[in-house]
């Protein structure tokens, strides 16, 4: 059986996938 | 976001989150057009006091339902990932330079915090333990400082969370404190947040003080509280090997991987993205979008703050604790103040 990701490592994949749909999609966010 | 929570679950809490965090930033933007239209010179109050207020004024009025709580607590996971975005606002070299800095007044600051605190609760006959729980909140980073002790010392549950009460219900009264102030003293931006990153002992409460005291003083105040919470790890290792000494905890037993694990792991998303951010991967659209999705995800922790602040919980608990935390937190404020006007003189913040 794989030992699921940590809470940590979870936070810095979200990150990661976000980050990368700003890079490649372009996706803007307004304040 | 811990395992096990149903994600459909968390969906109202986040809302509550997005609902009091949004209210906040109408609010700061209603007074500001208000004042514009009839040509008033109101005072620009940040929203995220706002939030906080309007937070703070759910929980200890009418409440907060169990419903929302599972997604209130993601508060964390959105302060998280927050940082990890406000990485694309800093050049690594700044980073480098002022986390550098940040580390040598932490590494003071730690020393002589823990040794106020342990100092105050023998003086008001604490526990021991929970005294070590309330020394490394106040010293470091808070309620995940006093999680990660708590394993490592084998301290009680209910130490724990009165630690952590402590520690939360300190932290949100020097937020209101501290910007004043800093007004006061009439510190400039990058002073007041390094003071803020220094004093402030919950991070989420950390960077809310700067942020309230302006957009560059909370980006700020999250560079340095996030060198003060890269050190947990030795601290919480200190601990556990003095008990571990005293045959009161488990000796540790591979200090590396015990330092991996209680090592924060969103500050290598913020290093990774800050150094994206100075090789000039990103566009300027693109770095402004990665800005302001760290600003909506602390709008979301600072709604968290506000809700996860119970004074009535507070009040419960007896006051000693609470006299201790307050003490040593004035004592902190005052010594990383020093810290910071020495730092300026002689290094430049």
């Amino acid at each position: 059986m794989t030992k699921p990701l940590s809470y940590d490592t979870r936070i810095l994949l979200i990150a990661a996938v976000v980050i990368a749909a700003v890079y490649f999609f372009n996706i803007r966010v307004t304040w | 976001m811990k395992k096990g929570q149903n994600l459909l679950g968390l969906v109202p809490g986040i809302v509550l989150l997005l609902v009091i965090g949004y209210g906040g930033k109408l609010i700061e933007s209603t007074i500001s057009s208000f004042g514009k239209a009839h040509h008033l010179a109101l005072p620009n109050i940040e929203y995220v006091l706002w939030a906080i207020l309007l937070g703070l004024l759910v929980s200890n009025t009418v409440g907060v339902h169990r419903i929302f709580k599972p997604g209130i607590a993601t508060y964390e996971f959105f302060l998280k990932i927050g940082i990890i975005f406000l990485g694309s606002r800093f050049l690594l070299v700044d980073v480098l330079r002022l986390g550098g800095v940040s580390l040598v007044l932490v590494a003071v600051e730690i020393v002589m915090s823990i040794a106020v605190m342990t100092w105050l609760g023998r003086s008001f006959g604490l526990s021991p333990k929970l005294t070590s729980l309330l020394a490394v909140g106040s010293s470091i980073c808070g309620v995940s400082a006093i999680i990660a002790a708590k394993g490592a010392i084998n301290a009680k549950e209910e130490d724990s969370s009165l630690a952590i009460t402590v520690i939360l219900t300190v932290g949100t009264v020097s937020l209101f404190l501290l910007t004043p102030i800093g007004r006061l003293l009439g510190l400039d931006d990058q002073t007041f947040g390094v003071w803020a990153g220094l004093a402030v002992d919950n991070t989420a409460e950390a960077i809310a003080t700067g942020a309230m005291y302006s957009d560059s003083a909370g980006k700020i105040a999250a560079l340095v509280k996030t060198a003060r919470n890269a050190t947990i790890g030795f601290v919480v290792l200190g601990y556990a090997w003095q008990y571990a000494q005293q045959g009161l905890a488990h000796e540790v037993g591979n200090k590396a991987v015990f330092l991996w694990e209680k090592f924060p792991k969103f500050v290598l998303g913020f290093l990774v993205v800050s150094m994206l951010a100075s090789v000039k991967v990103f566009d300027a659209a693109q770095l402004t979008s990665l800005a302001n999705l760290s600003r909506w995800a602390f709008l979301l922790t600072f709604a968290g703050v506000g809700l996860n602040t119970d004074f009535r919980a507070m009040l419960k608990q007896g006051t000693r604790p609470f006299v201790v935390g307050v003490l040593g937190s004035v004592f902190i404020t005052i010594i990383t103040y020093g810290l910071v006007v020495i730092a300026n003189k002689t290094v430049g913040l």
